[in-house]
């Protein structure tokens, strides 16, 4: 299983099928913020909102509230994460890794540490 | 999309042929205008059966009242089914009254009418709407109280050059960043209160409602002359009351930070776009002689103006720009395909108010306009509210709101009520989320900021019912008072 660092570093993407993406690292999710909804509980196995699974080797995040996030998000919309990489410690806040993921072509997601211009506030 | 154009092409062109039955139509009204300037009460008697003969069924006011529950209630009790359904709805609702006016009534002239105003309404709009968002501002300032101040002052003058639209879009971002170490929903409520709302309380261009009385004939200047003595002391109260909110606000957890204090802005280009649309907002046949009026074509050389500058101000965006703000099409699509329901439909409950408040004038003061106008344009559309009270106000004195002449007489013989429902349908757009076009987009953006608002009861409970109520009232109590 690849370690987060080394996902941001070697640029590597994502997977989106629907409403389903899929990380390639293991990690616990903070907040969600995408399309004017924040998300912050996701025990929830209800109709809505986002549900995480943790697998071997990937994470996957089904957001609900979409049928197809390729077609429902613009060009311009990111999906705005706060994780914490499994085994680090989630009250040390210099652990905390602000992403972003935009759905691209052939169902690839591009991962990329948020830059300071995107409007985020953990 | 396309349904809905192929929908709007087929009732144009029926418009189309109607075109004699419009002009004698028009005719008529017009020598009922002239007959209301000489001698009002002999006015009063000859619109008011006009009126009656044109009269539709006050069943016809359900699509009204079903389309604006459902803008009310969608997003809040079944949300993914109106989100996918809403521009059926909206345009369904329409076609209902659409129908029943050509078919039952054959009256296309209020038809044609209001789709031009629509597409006018529309047409301002988007073009706001895209042209501020290839504007991004940053602001590489420390959060303080005053600084919040002034920005929130400089939003609500801004509103009226760029609209609340515009204005929202360009500043609701720096602030936002400028907050990010202290941010509190609170901050982003006045900002809605003063920004999205109250703020563009001065021009046409500042918000929907008062553009609608400029379409149907109050001048340009009139509400900056008449209101300004109300907007200026509801917009310093208000600055007051967020500063001793602000100022209680210890939470700097981003203070070791350091700031350069430098203001960029990126997307100077779009600001020619703004210029444009403003220029534009003159360009009517009603304000320049010269313009060539384009009947029975529902659209003028300012909307067409206007929808050029919505495709070139995205076509030459700067992409930073619009990649900072985030820019996406749903907002104004929302508002197209909502109100294009909404204006369709008011069609009978326009006739009715304006008729109802013929009979019953004399018990309706300006007062009960201000408090009338204002608490439904919280829970409905402002825009909508704006032009039915306008409508009821000109029933009051029997003159026709359709008319240019009697728009011009009502401007200076009833200056109050008209200043009574442009500041209230204003002002209490900002009561709750649904209000006003750009508090959900405000609300929509902070949220995909990651930061939390509160629900829509929670936003009127906590905020509306404890600041601004007491504060509409106190402007009620000044200046409209016992008065009319």
């Amino acid at each position: 299983m690849k370690k987060l660092e080394d996902v941001l570093k070697e640029k590597n993407h994502g997977l989106c099928y629907g409403n389903r993406i899929l990380l390639p690292f293991n990690a616990m999710v903070l907040k969600v913020a995408v399309a004017g909804k924040v998300y912050t509980n996701f025990c929830s196995k209800a109709k809505h909102g986002v549900l995480i699974n943790h697998k071997d080797t990937f994470t996957e995040m089904y957001l609900l509230d979409f049928s197809d996030l390729k077609s429902e998000l613009s060009d311009y919309d990111l999906i705005k994460v706060v994780m914490v990489e499994d085994g680090k410690d989630v009250f040390d806040f210099s652990n905390h890794k602000r992403l972003d993921f935009k759905i691209g072509e052939n169902h690839m997601v591009t991962i990329e540490e948020m830059s300071e211009d995107v409007l985020f506030v953990e | 999309m396309k349904k809905l154009l192929l929908l709007g092409l087929l009732f144009f062109v029926v418009a189309s042929f109607s075109e004699t039955k419009v002009f004698a139509q028009e005719a008529n009204h017009a020598g009922v205008v002239k007959q209301t300037q000489v001698v009002e009460n002999q006015a009063e008697a000859t619109s008011g059966e006009e009126e009656e003969g044109e009269l539709p069924s006050g069943w016809m006011v359900i699509p009204f009242i079903v389309l604006l529950g459902m803008i009310a209630t969608g997003p809040l009790f079944y949300q993914h089914f109106w989100e996918k359904y809403y521009p059926l709805i909206a345009a369904s609702l329409g076609i209902i009254v659409v129908l029943y006016y050509i078919i039952i009534l054959q009256n296309f002239h209020s038809l044609l009418h209001t789709t031009a105003e629509y597409i006018s309404f529309i047409a301002l709009l988007s073009s706001l709407f895209v042209a501020s968002g290839g504007i991004l501002i940053k602001i590489d300032k420390k959060s303080t109280p005053m600084l919040n101040v002034a920005m929130l002052f400089i939003g609500a003058v801004l509103a009226n050059i760029i609209g609340t639209t515009g204005a929202s879009m360009v500043l609701i971002r720096p602030f936002l960043r400028v907050n990010k170490g202290r941010v509190k929903p609170y901050q982003i409520i006045f900002f809605i209160f003063l920004v999205s709302n109250i703020g563009g309380a001065l021009t046409p261009i500042g918000d929907p409602p008062l553009f609608m009385g400029f379409l149907k004939g109050v001048d340009f200047f009139w509400v900056i002359e008449h209101v300004w003595i109300i907007w200026l002391p509801t917009i310093l109260l208000l600055l007051v009351i967020f500063y001793l909110f602000d100022v209680r606000n210890k939470d700097e957890s981003e203070s070791s930070q350091s700031y350069s204090g430098k203001i960029e802005i990126i997307g100077l280009k779009s600001i020619w776009f703004l210029v444009i649309i403003l220029i534009s907002v003159f360009i009517d046949p009603n304000v320049i002689s010269w313009v060539p009026d384009l009947m029975p074509f529902p659209v003028g050389i300012r909307e067409i103006i206007m929808f050029a500058v919505v495709y070139f101000s995205f076509r030459y965006a700067d992409k930073e720009a619009l990649k900072g703000n985030e820019f996406e099409w749903e907002p104004i699509r929302e508002v197209a395909y909502l109100f294009i329901g909404i204006f369709w439909t008011m069609v009978p409950a326009l006739q009715l108010i304006a008729h109802e408040a013929h009979a019953f004038g004399s018990q309706l003061d300006a007062g009960v306009f201000y408090w009338a106008t204002g608490a439904l344009s919280g829970v409905l559309d402002n825009t909508p509210t704006y032009v039915n009270f306008f409508s009821a106000a000109f029933g009051k004195f029997g003159l026709n709101p359709d008319s240019i002449k009697d728009v011009k007489f009502f401007m200076e013989n009833h200056s109050l009520y008209l200043e009574a429902i442009s500041v209230s349908a204003v002002f209490f757009g900002s009561l709750t989320y649904i209000g006003n076009g750009p508090n959900f987009m405000v609300k929509s953006i902070t949220e995909s900021a990651g930061v939390k608002m509160p629900s829509f009861f929670a936003y009127i409970i906590k905020y509306s019912l404890i600041i601004l109520v007491p504060v509409f009232a106190l402007v009620w109590y000044v200046f409209f008072f016992g008065r009319g």
